[in-house]
C-alpha cells in the first residue's frame, strides 16, 4: 500500500461520528507506522473512526502507564528504549569497559516493562513488536561475529517476548512472519537520524498490515477438507502402488510431508480435517496403517473415499461436522476437482496444492498456520473430534426412533452452569462471535467491547457445560443479559450446534426462571438469516405475539410447552 | 506537470483545505504545515509525482507555488 493510499483511507473516514481509540507507543517518532496502522485498522471496521493515542514521545514505560488500558495497546519496540547506548541515534560509548553495564541496565528496564506490561495487559490487548533494527556494533570482534553480549541482549529479549506470550491477552508479532514474503526488513537510518523514524516506507507497510491482524484477529478456518494424491503424497496410489508414493526426501517429496505434519498439528489444536479422495478404501486405509506417514488417522473424521463426486464427500463431511462451507478450505491438485467443489459450494475457499513447487507448498503450509491458528486452544477445542464422532454415532442411534424424547432420557445427561461476572473469558466470546443458527440476534462483540459489559449495573452471565453417555461437549452455551426495573432482559445468546437436539435451551430457560425468580423473561431478539432454530423455539413459547424485536417469555406459558427434562445439573459459583 | 497532482498530494495531507487555500498554502501562513506533515507531504509528492526532493532542496520549498516550479522546471 502506498502512503498516498493510506492517508486516502483515512480521510474518508473522518466523517464518521463513532470512534474507536487504540494506543501506539513506541521510543521512535511514529510518523508513517501510526498513519499505515490507522489506515490498516480502518479498512477493518466501517462503523467506527479510527483513533491513534500517541505515548509520551521517547519514553516507553511513561507511554503505556499513561495510556488508556480499555483500548488495545501497540507497543513498538527497539532496543534503545532500555538503555540509550544501544540506540543509533544517541550518542553513547560502546566500549569493552561499559558492555557489562549496558547488560544490567538492560536487564533491569527489561524487566521492570515486563511487570508494567502485565498489569496493563489485564484490561486489554496488548500487541508486542520486538526490536526490528540491528543493534549498534558493540564490542570489539569484527562485525561479521557475533559478540557474545550481543548475543546475551538479543537473548534477554527472546525471554522478555517467551515470558509475555504467555499473557492470554497479549500478542507477540513473529517477525518471521514479516521476512518471509521479503528477508530484507530495510531501515532508513538517514529518516532515523534525521527525523526519528527508523523504517523505510515498504517495511512500515508489511509491519502495519501484520500488526493490523493482531489487533483485529480474524475467526480461524475450522475445518481443512484435503486429497491425498499428489496432495498428502507425491503419486497416485492407484497407479503407482504404495511403493510408488512418497513424502520424505529419499522420494524427493518431503514437502508433502511437511504438509502432513501440519494437518496433523492443526487437528491437534482443534482444527477438524478430513479426506476427500477418488481412490479405493482398501489402498488407501493400507497406506494411512504405514508407520512412516505423518498423517494420524485416528486425528481425521470423515475419511471419505470412494469414487463418487468430490462435492458429494463434501457434501457429506459438512454434515458430519455441522459447519458451514464458508469456515473450510478445501485442498487437492486437481483444478477440474477444485472447479467442480466451487461450483456446489462457492463460499468454500477451494486451494490448489502447487505440487511440484516446493517454494509454494512452503507458502502453503505457513498460509494454513496463519489460517487456522488459535492464540489460544480451549478444551472445548480439543474435545472437538470427539464429540462430532459421537454425535455421527448419536444420529445413527437416533435416526429411526420414534420418540426422540425418550432417548433423551436414557442419554444420562449432566449440565454445569455457572453464573459470574468475569467477562473476562475467551472462550464464551469465541462462541458468542462464531454461533450462528442458535444466536438471538448475532450480535458480535469486540474484546473490549465484551469486558465492557461487566461495567453495567445488573448485568450477568452464565455458561453452560455439556455432558452425556456420548461424551463431553464442553462448554456449549453462553447467556447474558441485565435485570431492568425487575424484568429480566436478555440480550445474549448462544448455543452450539453440536449440542441441538437435547433439551438443554429448555433447561436454561428452566435455570432462568428459577435462579432469579421472575414471572417474565424478555429477549432482544433479531432476526438474522440464519437464527430459524431459535427463533422457532422462542416462539414456540411466547404469548402473545412478539412485538418488534423484544419477545417475552411468561413462566407459565413456558411451564405448559416444557418437556420433562432428565439433565442432572451442578450450579458453580464464579 | 499537471498542477491538480500536487494539489491532490496536499489535499491527501491536509484534507480540510480547499483547492484554493492549497494554491495559496505556505509554510508560514498554514501552522499544520510543521515539519511532521512536511515529511509526509515530502514522502507523498516524491511517490505520486516521481521526483526525488533533496535535502538541501527542501528546505527552501516553503509554498505549493515554489514546489510547483521545481518540480515542473525537473520533470
Amino acid at each position: 500500500m502506498k502512503l498516498s493510499e493510506a492517508l486516502g483511507i483515512i480521510n474518508r473516514s473522518r466523517t464518521i461520528g463513532s470512534v474507536q481509540s487504540y494506543n501506539l507507543i513506541c521510543g521512535f517518532t511514529p510518523l508513517h507506522l501510526e498513519t499505515y496502522i490507522k489506515a490498516m485498522l480502518q479498512m477493518q471496521d466501517y462503523e467506527h473512526r479510527v483513533v491513534i493515542n500517541l505515548g509520551v514521545y521517547g519514553d516507553i514505560f511513561s507511554g503505556l502507564n499513561q495510556s488508556a488500558r480499555t483500548v488495545p495497546t501497540i507497543i513498538c519496540l527497539e532496543w534503545g528504549d532500555f538503555d540509550p547506548r544501544l540506540s543509533w541515534r544517541s550518542l553513547g560509548f560502546w566500549s569493552n569497559e561499559i558492555l557489562e553495564n549496558i547488560l544490567s541496565t538492560f536487564k533491569g528496564r527489561l524487566d521492570r516493562f515486563a511487570i508494567d506490561l502485565e498489569k496493563a495487559a489485564e484490561e486489554s490487548r496488548i500487541i508486542v513488536t520486538l526490536p526490528l533494527l540491528p543493534l549498534p556494533p558493540i564490542g570489539t570482534n569484527p562485525y561479521i561475529q557475533t559478540h557474545p553480549h550481543t548475543l546475551l541482549l538479543k537473548g534477554m529479549m527472546l525471554e522478555f517476548g517467551a515470558r509475555l506470550s504467555l499473557h492470554n491477552n497479549v500478542r507477540i508479532l513473529n517477525d518471521d512472519a514479516i521476512r518471509l514474503e521479503n528477508s530484507d526488513l530495510d531501515w532508513d537510518f538517514k529518516s532515523y537520524l534525521k527525523n526519528g523514524y527508523p523504517y523505510t516506507l515498504g517495511t512500515t507497510a508489511r509491519l502495519a498490515t501484520k500488526i493490523s491482524r493482531l489487533v483485529v484477529e480474524r475467526s480461524p478456518i475450522k475445518g481443512i477438507i484435503t486429497d491425498l494424491d499428489n496432495t498428502c503424497w507425491s503419486g497416485i496410489i492407484g497407479d503407482d502402488g504404495l511403493d510408488g508414493i512418497g513424502w520424505t526426501q529419499e522420494h524427493g517429496a518431503h514437502e508433502h510431508g511437511l504438509y502432513q505434519a501440519m494437518l496433523t498439528s492443526l487437528a491437534q489444536a482443534g482444527t477438524l480435517v478430513a479426506i476427500a479422495s477418488k481412490n479405493s478404501e482398501d489402498t488407501v486405509a493400507e497406506a494411512l496403517e504405514l508407520t512412516s506417514i505423518m498423517l494420524n488417522k485416528a486425528q481425521i473424521f470423515p475419511i471419505e473415499v470412494n469414487w463418487g463426486r468430490k462435492s458429494d464427500s463434501v457434501s457429506r463431511i459438512l454434515n458430519a461436522w455441522n459447519i458451514s462451507a464458508g469456515d473450510v478450505l478445501f485442498v487437492d491438485d486437481n483444478p477440474l476437482e477444485l472447479a467442480e467443489v466451487k461450483q456446489a459450494f462457492p463460499e468454500m475457499e477451494c486451494v490448489r496444492f502447487p505440487v511440484g513447487e516446493p517454494n509454494k507448498v512452503k507458502s502453503l503450509i505457513v498460509e494454513l498456520r496463519d489460517r487456522c491458528g488459535k492464540s489460544i486452544v480451549s478444551p472445548e477445542d480439543l474435545i472437538r473430534l470427539d464429540s462430532i464422532r459421537k454425535m455421527a454415532v448419536y444420529n445413527k442411534d437416533t435416526k429411526n426412533l420414534t420418540s426422540s424424547v425418550d432417548f433423551i432420557s436414557t442419554l444420562d445427561a449432566s449440565i454445569t452452569y455457572s453464573i459470574s461476572d468475569r467477562f473476562i473469558d475467551d472462550r464464551a466470546l469465541e462462541l458468542v462471535n462464531k454461533t450462528n443458527q442458535f444466536n438471538l440476534n448475532g450480535k458480535r462483540f469486540t474484546l473490549q467491547k465484551w469486558v465492557s459489559l461487566k461495567e453495567q449495573a445488573d448485568r450477568f452471565l452464565l455458561s453452560f457445560e455439556y455432558n452425556d453417555k456420548f461424551g463431553a461437549l464442553g462448554r456449549i452455551s453462553v447467556l447474558s443479559g441485565v435485570i431492568v426495573q425487575g424484568q429480566l432482559v436478555v440480550d445474549v445468546w448462544v448455543m452450539s450446534c453440536r449440542a441441538f437436539s437435547r433439551d438443554i435451551e429448555y433447561f436454561i430457560l428452566s435455570e432462568l426462571f428459577a435462579h432469579f425468580e421472575v414471572d417474565e423473561i424478555c429477549f432482544e431478539f433479531l432476526d438474522t438469516i440464519k437464527n430459524a432454530p431459535l427463533k422457532t423455539f422462542l416462539l414456540t413459547h411466547t404469548i402473545p405475539e412478539p412485538i418488534g424485536d423484544r419477545i417475552v417469555i411468561a413462566a407459565d406459558d413456558f411451564v405448559l410447552n416444557c418437556p420433562d427434562l432428565h439433565h442432572t445439573s451442578t450450579k458453580k459459583l464464579n | 506537470m499537471d498542477k491538480q497532482v500536487l494539489i491532490n498530494c496536499f489535499k491527501l495531507v491536509f484534507p480540510l483545505l480547499t483547492d484554493d487555500e492549497i494554491l495559496r498554502c505556505s509554510t508560514s501562513s498554514f501552522p499544520e504545515w510543521d515539519s511532521v506533515s512536511n515529511i509526509q507531504l515530502t514522502c507523498i509528492i516524491e511517490e505520486e509525482c516521481g521526483v526525488d526532493l533533496p535535502d538541501d532542496i527542501l528546505e527552501s520549498l516553503t509554498s505549493f507555488d515554489l514546489i510547483f516550479r521545481y518540480i515542473r522546471d525537473k520533470v
